[in-house]
């Protein structure tokens, strides 16, 4: 429940957007402050949409920021 | 603790602080030397329904005035697939109790208020359920 086999680099895209906060980032994709945590946690896959909408904010492509892996 | 998690709380407590209260009365009452009548009962249980409604709404008010900003932010996809799984866990409960009052209704019978207020309690299980469900998918994820 907790490992959805997604990767993220969202916590490091934010420190390197200066240390935005998950509040802006959450503002930014209209999605709670909770759920960008639950993202970044790996407790939550994102829609399409919201992943498109959080690489658009940091100004990169979805696979930069979003990995899959197969679970072993 | 998120805002909609808090609701989950005030919801699920509530529910089970007033549904606990009144079958316990229900329970001593029945078992008196002289257990009251069909309308006492139903008369309990609407007293009891309008318990629950009015402190629901009164905790729901004084959360929203705590936290006017979050009352106001709609639901995102993450909570409504939270909402969407806790329903869906809950109406299969609904489902199961369903079938096994109705079987210890038409097997068992007994009096007219205890059907009644079988069918009560499977509905109180079932949002206990569902709103237990949405405080596990907030607190371990979905």
């Amino acid at each position: 429940m907790t490992d959805c086999g997604i990767r993220n680099t969202i916590r490091q895209l934010r420190a390197d957007k200066g240390e935005m906060t998950q509040q802006e980032l959450g503002n930014a994709v209209q999605v709670t402050r909770q759920t960008i945590n639950a993202i970044e946690l790996g407790k939550y896959s994102p829609s399409l949409e919201v992943a498109f909408r959080i690489a658009e904010v940091f100004g990169k492509p979805l696979e930069e920021v979003f990995q899959y892996s197969k679970k072993a | 603790m998120p805002f909609r998690e808090k609701r989950a709380w005030i919801s699920f407590l509530t529910i089970f602080i007033v549904g606990s209260t009144y079958f316990i009365y229900l329970f001593v009452l029945a078992h008196s030397d002289d257990p009251p009548g069909f309308y006492y009962m139903a008369h309990m249980a609407l007293i009891a329904v309008f318990a629950f409604v009015l402190l629901d709404v009164l905790l729901h008010v004084v959360l929203y005035f705590m936290s006017p900003e979050d009352s106001r932010m709609p639901r995102d996809e993450r909570e409504l697939l939270i909402d969407f799984k806790a329903t869906r866990i809950a109406f299969t409960v609904l489902v199961i109790l369903s079938m096994i009052v109705a079987a210890l209704i038409i097997h068992i019978g007994g009096a007219d208020y205890l059907k009644g207020n079988m069918v009560i309690m499977m509905v109180v299980i079932s949002q206990l359920v569902k709103h237990g469900m949405r405080i596990f998918y907030y607190r371990w994820g979905v």
